[in-house]
Parts: C-alpha cells; sequence; structure tokens
C-alpha cells in the first residue's frame, strides 16, 4: 500500500513540476471560480455581522413599536406594550416628525426623532463623531451623513430651522439610510429618507404644524421570540397595536443587509457563470494534458496497473490542483470581501471574516472538486479505459472528417480553406471556444445592461447616491474584471493548443504553396469560426439574464454598445491568435515538420 | 533447462475489421512454450507479430481460441485479473522503450514492483540490483532522456524483470537500436537465457536467433516454420564464403 | 592469403609461429578455424616466388616455423600494390541463382525447398557468428570482424527471403 500511495505521489510531484504553466493555469482557472463563490457567500457575512455588532454596542431594542396614530393616540396605544407580558425593559416612548432637511443645498426626506441627553436603558444610539444631542442641535446617522457630504459643525436646516450638527451615531433600532421609514404625514407611503436626532424639547418647534408619531423600544425576555410576541401583540382581542406597526429587531437586520443582497446575487451567479468557464479552461488544459499522458496510461497498465490505479494516479493530480485552488479562492475572497464591499456606514464595526465560517469552506471546496472532476474524469476514465495496446500506440485520437465542410472549404479562397479546415479536425475544443465566448459575451452584456439603467433615486427632492445600485455595480466591476481575465485565460490557452495541433497541417499546407499570411489568417478563421455563434448567442443572454434578475423598469442600451461588445470579443481573439499563428507561420516549414510526430 | 509448458495457445485467432476489410492478424495458430524456453517470432512486417504477443500477454483479447499461462486461462480474465497478472507473471519489453520521461531509470525499474504493493524500500534494493545486473546502476538517478536507446532500452528489461515474471515478451526490443546498443541488448537477453527465463521475443531481426532455442516463422498471421535450434554451438565459425 | 602474410613481415622480420598467433588474434574467435599448416605452405610459396627469405635461427630445430622470414623487396612492392588495391571479394550468389533456376527448369527439386535448406544453413552460421560476437571476452578488433560477417550473413538471409517470396509465387503460379 505504501509503495502505492509512493507511486502516486511521485507521479503526481513530477507531473506538476515538469508542467508548471499548465499547473498555474488549472489554478487560476478554479481559484477565480472558488474565489469569487467565496466572495459572493461573504457578503452573507457583511450583511449579518455589522448589524450584530451594532446592536450589541447601542443595547439595540428586541421590537420597535411605532403606530400610525399621532399625538395622545399613539401613546395610548403604546401605554399597554410596557407592561405586556415578555416584556423586561423599554425605552421611550420617543416623539417623531417626518420633516426635510436641506444641507450643502441638497434636500432629503429627515426622520426626527425627539431624544435625551440621559442615556437610555434600551437604543442608545453610539456616537461615532462628535456628541449626542443637546438642545438647538441635530445628530444625524452616520450613512445619512455620508451621503448628503455633512461632517460635525456644519449647520443643516430642518423644515427651515438652522441647526448646528452635534454629530453622527449609528443606531441598531432603525433600518439605515435611505430605508428609515420615513412616512409622508398624508399618506401611509413609506419613503426612502434617513434618520437625525434632536433634543427632546426642541422636536416640537421643529414640527411645527404637524402633529407628532411615537416609537417605542422594547427588551423581551427572549429575544428570539419576538416574532411570536409581535403576533400576540397584533391579534390579541385586546390589542392596541396593529399589524405593521411592530417592527422585530430581525426584519431591521434584514433590511439593512438588503443593499448588499443584490450585489450577492450578482456575484452568486457570477459564480456559477465563472464556474462553467472554469471548467471550460480546466477541460481544456486537461485534454492536452491527459493527451500527453495517454502513453504513460498504456504503460501503467502494461506493468500491471489497473483501470482503478490508472484513474487515480491521473485523478490524484487534479484533486490536488482543485484543493490548492479551493484554498487560494477562499484566502482571496475572504481578503477581497472587507475592502471590495464596505459595510453601510449606518452601522457600526468591521467585517470580520477570518477564521472563515465552515461552510464557506466546504463551499469553496466542493466548488473546486467539482470543477476539477466535471472536467477531467470524462478524459480520465476514457485515458484508464482504452485499451493497452491502442494506449501505448500513443494514437491521438484522429481528426474529425468533416465532409461538408471540406467540400465548402474547396470552392472558398486559401486562408478560409485552411481555417475551416483545422476548425473541423477537432470539434470538441471549437466547442470549447463557443462556450467561453458565449459567457464571456453573456456578462459582458449583463454589465452593459447595469450600465444602462439610469434609475433616479428620489430621496424626496434631490439625486443622492444609492448604496445599493453602488454595491451592485461594485459587484459586476470585481465579476467583470475577474470573468474577463478568465476568459482571456481560456482564450489563449485554447489557441495555444490549437495552434500545436495545426502546426503540421499547415506546415503541410505551406508545403503545398499556402504563403504564411494564409496559414497564419487561416489558423485566425479556424478560432474564429466557433467564436460567432457565441458571441451572437451571449447577446440574447446576456439581455436575458439581467432582465430575469432584476425587476421592474428596464433600459436597454443601444444597438452600437452591443455591437462594439461583440466586436471587441472577436476582435480580441483573433488578436490572440493571430500573433501565435504569425510566429509558427514565421518557422521554416522543414522544422516544423521534422520536429512533430506524424 | 526446458521444462513443463509454461505458455499454450490453441487456435489463437485475432480478427480486426470485418466483410472485405477482414484482416486475421493471428489466424488459428497452436503454440506451447516450455518453462525455460527462448522463443523468437520471426516474420515480416505486418504479419501478426505484435499482436500474437499482445494476445500471449493479454493486453488485447483474441477474437478466438484460448491462451493459458502457468496452466490458467486468461483469454477470459477480467480487466482486473488481468492487470495482475501483468504485474505478477508478465514482463514487457516494447520496441519505442515506453519508459515514463519523468521518472528516473530506477524509479523506472521499482514500478511495478510498488505497483504489486512492495515496500519502497525493498522495491528500491530490487531495483538497483537489476540495474547492476543490466549494467546501468552508475545511470540509476539519470532521467531516460539522459540515456542513449540502448541504455533506455536495458532499463525497461529491468523493469520487466522487476517483479520476476513468468515470462519476459518482448516486442521489437532492438527496433530502435543500432548495431553496438543491439549487441548489449542481445547480450541481456543471452544471461536470461542461460539463468532459465522463459523469453518471448517478436522480431524481424534475425540476429535474435543467436539467443534463441527455438525459432517460428510467421506469415500472414499463421506460423509457417517452427525450427528447434542447437543450443549455445561453441563448434568452430566459418563466414560461409572462401 | 599470401598478401596477408606478406604485409604481416612488412614491419620486420618474423618467426614463423609469430606470425601465425598475430593471425589468429585478429581473427578472434574466427582464427581459431585457421588451418594450422596453411601458413607454412603460404611462406614456401611466397619463397619460391622471391617475394620472401628465410634463415634459420641459432640453436633452433631447422623447422618451418622456428625459421625467421623477411621480406624481398619484390615482396615490399607486391605489399604496396596490395595495400593500394580497391577490389572486394564478391560474394558468389551466381551459383545458388543458377542452382535455383536449374532445379525450377529441369524439375529437378523444389526450389523452395531449396531455398528453405539454405536458408536454415545461414541462419545456423549466423547465429554462431552472432554467440561468437556476444561473449565479453571477445577482443573489440577481432569483434570487428564478427559484425562485418554478421551483416554479410543478414544481407544473404534477406536476399534468400526475396528468393523464397519470388519462387513461391512461381510455384503457386505453376500449381494453379
Ligand atoms: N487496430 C487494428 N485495426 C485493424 N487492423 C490492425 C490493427 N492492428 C493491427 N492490424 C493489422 O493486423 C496485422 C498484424 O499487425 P501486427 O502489428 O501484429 O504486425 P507485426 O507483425 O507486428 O508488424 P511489424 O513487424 O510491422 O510490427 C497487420 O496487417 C495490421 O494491419
Ligand atoms: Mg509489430
Amino acid at each position: 500500500m505504501a509503495g502505492r500511495l509512493l507511486l502516486v505521489c511521485r507521479v503526481l510531484v513530477r507531473d506538476l513540476r515538469r508542467r508548471p504553466t499548465e499547473t498555474v493555469l488549472l489554478l487560476i482557472a478554479i481559484t477565480a471560480a472558488t474565489g469569487t463563490l467565496t466572495l459572493g457567500l461573504a457578503l452573507n457575512e457583511i450583511a449579518t455581522q455589522p448589524y450584530q455588532q451594532t446592536r450589541t454596542a447601542t443595547a439595540g431594542p428586541d421590537v420597535v413599536a411605532a403606530p400610525r396614530a399621532t399625538g395622545p393616540d399613539a401613546l395610548a396605544a403604546l401605554a399597554p406594550l410596557t407592561t405586556a407580558a415578555g416584556v423586561t425593559a423599554h425605552s421611550g416612548p420617543y416623539p417623531v416628525a417626518f420633516l426635510v432637511l436641506t444641507a450643502h443645498g441638497k434636500t432629503a426626506h429627515a426622520v426626527v426623532e425627539g431624544r435625551d441627553n440621559a442615556p437610555a436603558p434600551l437604543d442608545r444610539p453610539a456616537v461615532t463623531d462628535g456628541t449626542w444631542v443637546r438642545p438647538g442641535g441635530v445628530v444625524l446617522e452616520r450613512a445619512f451623513a455620508d451621503a448628503l457630504g455633512v461632517h460635525t459643525g456644519d449647520t443643516v436646516s430642518v423644515d427651515g430651522r438652522a441647526l448646528r450638527v452635534l454629530g453622527t451615531a449609528v443606531t441598531a433600532a432603525r433600518t439605515t439610510y435611505p430605508y428609515a421609514g420615513w412616512t409622508s404625514p398624508d399618506s401611509a407611503l413609506t419613503e426612502r429618507g434617513g434618520l437625525v436626532w434632536v433634543d427632546r424639547g426642541d422636536i416640537a418647534a421643529l414640527a411645527g404644524e404637524q402633529p407628532l408619531s411615537y416609537t417605542l423600544n422594547l427588551k423581551l425576555a427572549d429575544p428570539e421570540a419576538s416574532t411570536a410576541f409581535v403576533d400576540t401583540a397584533t391579534t390579541s382581542p385586546r390589542r392596541t397595536v396593529h399589524g405593521g406597526e411592530l417592527t422585530t429587531w430581525q426584519d431591521i437586520a434584514e433590511a439593512d443587509g438588503r443593499p448588499v443582497a443584490q450585489a450577492q446575487a450578482v456575484l452568486l451567479v457570477g459564480s456559477w457563470l465563472l464556474t462553467v468557464l472554469a471548467i471550460a479552461g480546466v477541460t481544456g488544459v486537461v485534454a492536452v494534458r491527459v493527451s500527453g499522458q495517454r502513453r504513460r496510461v498504456g504503460l501503467l497498465k502494461a506493468v500491471g496497473a489497473g483501470p482503478a490505479m490508472v484513474a487515480v494516479v491521473h485523478l490524484a493530480e487534479y484533486l490536488v490542483i482543485g484543493l490548492a485552488a479551493a484554498g487560494t479562492g477562499l484566502a482571496a475572497g475572504l481578503l477581497a470581501a472587507p475592502t471590495l464591499i464596505q459595510p453601510s456606514a449606518g452601522l457600526l464595526g468591521s467585517v470580520n471574516t477570518q477564521p472563515p465560517a465552515l461552510y464557506m469552506v466546504v463551499a469553496a471546496t466542493t466548488l473546486a472538486l467539482t470543477i476539477a472532476v466535471a472536467a477531467t474524469l470524462a478524459p480520465v476514465v476514457r485515458a484508464a479505459a482504452t485499451s493497452t495496446v491502442h494506449a501505448l500506440a500513443d494514437a491521438a485520437t484522429p481528426p474529425r472528417r468533416r465532409r461538408w465542410r471540406i467540400w465548402l472549404s474547396r470552392r472558398l479562397p486559401a486562408a478560409l480553406l485552411i481555417g475551416i479546415r483545422i476548425n473541423a479536425r477537432r470539434p470538441r475544443r471549437a466547442r470549447l471556444v463557443t462556450m467561453n465566448t458565449l459567457i464571456t459575451t453573456t456578462v459582458l452584456v449583463a454589465m452593459l445592461m447595469n450600465h444602462a439603467q439610469d434609475k433616479p433615486f428620489d430621496l424626496g427632492y434631490s439625486e443622492l447616491v444609492d448604496p445599493r445600485a453602488e454595491r451592485t455595480d461594485q459587484a459586476m466591476l470585481v465579476l467583470t474584471v475577474v470573468l474577463c481575465v478568465l476568459a482571456l485565460l481560456n482564450a489563449a490557452v485554447n489557441t495555444w493548443t490549437a495552434v500545436l495541433d495545426a502546426r503540421r497541417p499547415l506546415a503541410v499546407a505551406r508545403t503545398l504553396g499556402a504563403t504564411p499570411a494564409q496559414a497564419g489568417v487561416g489558423l485566425a478563421v479556424a478560432q474564429l469560426l466557433p467564436a460567432v455563434p457565441g458571441v451572437a448567442a451571449g447577446i440574447p443572454a446576456g439581455l436575458g439574464l439581467y432582465t430575469v434578475a432584476s425587476r421592474g423598469g428596464i433600459q436597454y442600451p443601444p444597438d452600437s454598445w452591443l455591437l462594439a461588445t461583440a466586436l471587441g470579443v472577436l476582435l480580441a481573439i483573433t488578436a490572440l491568435t493571430a500573433i501565435p499563428a504569425m510566429a509558427i507561420a514565421q518557422r521554416p516549414v522543414a522544422d516544423t515538420l521534422r520536429s512533430t510526430p506524424t | 533447462m526446458t521444462g513443463s509448458t509454461l505458455l499454450a495457445a490453441r487456435g489463437l485467432t485475432r480478427r480486426y475489421g470485418r466483410g472485405s476489410g477482414l484482416v486475421r492478424a493471428v489466424d488459428e495458430v497452436d503454440l506451447s512454450v516450455p518453462a525455460g524456453q527462448t522463443l523468437a517470432v520471426m516474420g515480416p512486417s505486418g504479419c501478426g507479430k505484435s499482436t500474437l504477443l499482445h494476445l500471449l500477454g493479454g493486453l488485447q483479447r483474441p477474437t478466438g481460441g484460448k491462451v493459458w499461462l502457468a496452466g490458467r486461462r486468461i483469454d477470459m480474465m477480467s480487466e482486473r485479473a488481468l492487470a495482475r497478472l501483468r504485474r505478477d507473471s508478465v514482463g514487457f519489453v516494447f520496441q519505442s522503450f515506453h519508459l515514463m520521461d519523468e521518472l528516473t531509470a530506477v524509479e523506472n525499474v521499482e514500478l511495478s514492483a510498488l505497483l504489486a504493493g512492495q515496500s519502497p524500500r525493498r522495491a528500491r534494493q530490487r531495483a538497483m540490483h537489476l540495474l547492476d545486473r543490466v549494467g546501468l546502476v552508475d545511470r540509476a538517478d539519470h532521467l531516460p532522456s539522459a540515456l542513449s536507446g540502448g541504455q533506455r532500452q536495458r532499463v525497461a528489461i529491468a523493469r520487466a524483470l522487476s517483479n520476476q515474471p513468468l515470462v519476459v515478451l518482448a516486442d521489437e526490443p532492438t527496433g530502435n537500436l543500432d548495431s553496438a546498443a543491439t549487441l548489449e541488448v542481445l547480450r541481456l537477453f543471452d544471461d536470461l537465457r542461460t539463468a532459465g527465463q522463459t523469453l518471448v521475443v517478436v522480431t524481424h531481426d534475425t540476429r535474435i536467433a543467436a539467443v534463441a532455442d527455438r525459432m517460428i516463422t510467421m506469415r500472414d498471421g499463421v506460423f509457417v516454420d517452427d525450427s528447434r535450434l542447437a543450443s549455445a554451438a561453441t563448434g568452430p565459425v566459418h563466414d560461409g564464403r572462401r | 592469403m599470401q598478401d596477408v602474410v606478406l604485409a604481416m613481415l612488412a614491419k620486420e622480420p618474423a618467426h614463423g609461429y609469430e606470425l601465425r598467433s598475430r593471425m589468429r588474434d585478429a581473427l578472434g574467435p574466427l582464427g581459431d578455424a585457421m588451418n594450422a599448416g596453411q601458413i607454412y605452405v603460404t611462406l614456401t610459396r611466397l619463397a619460391k616466388a622471391g617475394m620472401v627469405t628465410s634463415q634459420r635461427s641459432e640453436g633452433l630445430p631447422d623447422r618451418p616455423d622456428r625459421r625467421v622470414y623477411a621480406l624481398t623487396p619484390a615482396g615490399q612492392e607486391r605489399v604496396s600494390s596490395w595495400l593500394a588495391e580497391v577490389s572486394w571479394p564478391k560474394p558468389d550468389l551466381t551459383e545458388f541463382h543458377l542452382k535455383l533456376v536449374a532445379a525450377a527448369t529441369a524439375r529437378l527439386a523444389d526450389p523452395v525447398a531449396l531455398v528453405d535448406a539454405q536458408r536454415r544453413e545461414v541462419l545456423r552460421r549466423l547465429r554462431d557468428a552472432q554467440r561468437a560476437a556476444l561473449d565479453r571476452s571477445v577482443d573489440p578488433v577481432a569483434g570487428l570482424l564478427l559484425e562485418g560477417v554478421v551483416l554479410r550473413l543478414r544481407a544473404d538471409l534477406e536476399w534468400l527471403e526475396a528468393c523464397e517470396r519470388m519462387w513461391t509465387g512461381r510455384n503457386r503460379k505453376a500449381g494453379a
């Protein structure tokens, strides 16, 4: 047993060392997929961790009650809640007014809450800059302040009254900007807006005519039972509050995570696309490797290795690469997560993804191994199952003969003729090219779609940054960059193998009188032919993907953009092929004929 | 030196293709090789020598007939059993050596011992011993690319001997070698013959006859001649044209 | 044979037995087959032709192998012209070829059987020569001669195979 293990390890290590380029290519391809998946999963943490930290730091309530009624009615509705079963502590009720805030010429909805200077037992907003409320001053929720560009010491006006900004703070009792829950006094509609705090004594003056609303923070004996508490409170016969007027901390946490959710969806969908791309890339590399290893398969069998042993020797290599790639992908994703995707400024704390959660490790490893196995199993099994004699003869699968293409190509100019025949030789490789361009184009088009969405982000009166769109854009950018790198790598590998494989037929074509230029162009044509359907299908696929993933009014990018994308992809492939093709076309024919096996 | 029958075939047949493309690579041949015999199978290119050897070693399955090795039918064995057979009882030597390029000479030799589940230490000892036997201990740590053709073939022979096979099957072992390297390999085979190793060599190199006890001539898949050669004639040698 | 003996005397005069052992060394295993008396017969003929002279050595019985032989000027000349000569011994295939043709036309024997018998004989010789060459103790210079013999015999075998193919084809046609 030890001997066989030694043998497997030895062959594995030697093989990895002998072909460093391919090893690195495989690592990169699988890492790209696992890294993106990790990034997507890490966003989960980003969505929940900061809220938890903020909730702990600010003594966040378990349930927040905000009746739609105003004035004394509201206070009457809230009073019984403070003594309801399960409630262990409360703070408030605090008066709330839905006003308009103007700063630096920008106007936005503001939920104004009146607070005492003394710390409350529940919901003590954590001051991140400056001081807590005093009469005559205002404290802004940090994300809101950031969006407006307001700093401590600035002056803002609330419904026309100038107030000094005393500081910024964060809370866990209300969803952060822009979902603070601004309710128009004359309609029940909730609109976007940010939260500010003023002294309890100042709020009446600020609200003016507007009746005050009230909000009450409750602490429960069992925070996990918050939903049950809400159900009982809103359905009991003696209820004073109605459905929708009580909010649990879980609801707030979910809402706070929402800006990240779309970005997460982008990355998760993206990681699937990358997985396909990675499989395509790995398949390409593995096909080259396994065909190089065919003779070894035969030899192992001749000295008495069974099919299982042969498969193990070859699979082990890719499993090791897969595991390594899972590690690097995990590390890359986790390292990149905090810098690429900032947690909301409306929450406290940093995202800490180290050590990674177990499920992330499992997911990344599973994905990496799946890619490795999916791409390698078929060729390895095929190799292990070929007859020993056949494998020893090292007969590469003979090129396919496609009658109609040969017939067709006879009627075309020499370069096209060469291209079509080379293309017809290796249908599987041609399919990889199609797949590669299909996915690249799909993502590029989806990216374009995202750009084309010119959604106004209405904050009552002026347009501010939408944190959700901002994060989606970030995620899209990350995805596009990773994907383009991977696609380029795939294309490079594919071209490289195509060039190697076509060396001999090209040399023969040249002995028959084809010029180097015709040979080079022919090779480029061979790579372009399968790319065209990929690009053509990628455009509707990208449009469709975006349409399915996003809701509501979609705007389409101009046709010229789509056309430019398509041409760009094709151009990139041409350029990638042309360089090596020209290089081999420059070599003397006799050299090629001598150095390649028949 | 020869004993009971080690390798036998009855009505052994291998056909390729069908209809007008039918090729009878091996056509109902009967064969019996006693233990310790060195058998040379000769014949023109394409007469079915390699196919015969592959059938005898369980590398290929016959389309008809039976093969016995050490009294066991091998033509109907499972793939697993065949793998074990090749590991334990048969050593192959090929025209193009088929060494693993990434393994050193000694690592190539110990390959089958490791596959057979021997401990790495014992496998290494045995491999070094075999390399010594083929006169290549000083090249043990060289990669095949750093060895000459004759040396590679000797490494391959050492590998074939690794598990003390019942029979060594060699297919054109000198086909890629020049005359000096051929001599090295022939000497090695001669030593094996003296040591009583059963050996079947397929070739169209008549020099192999020098180390054979028996020579079979094949043509179009059938045996046309089977001559037992006087063993180790050391009498006067004439060059035959004076 | 005469030329070889003359050339061996070119360096310095030598005893008959010295000449003989030099020959044997150069021929290696093939030298064993050399007839001992042959060299003295040759020397006697050369002396008659005036190519060598011989002297009795002191204190030794007067036997051909104890005499010291030396080249005469005529002998010297003959050695030089021998070295410059480029003629090559012809393998005598004609006779065997004609044997086959005669056998076939006169229906004396089956040419294929003749070829087969001849092939066995050549094969046996090849095998002996190759065996001799395999011996690791063979002097490399002598081994060279063996290699030449082997190569020649292999060529003969190939030719015999061609003969066999030809005559088998003829037979078949004749039979059909
Ligand atoms: N896979 C195959 N499919 C069809 N025919 C085959 C196959 N393998 C071998 N043959 C045919 O079987 C016959 C015998 O082949 P084999 O390789 O055994 O010959 P050989 O005597 O070893 O020749 P050589 O001396 O050239 O190696 C040949 O006519 C060959 O064309
Ligand atoms: Mg063969």
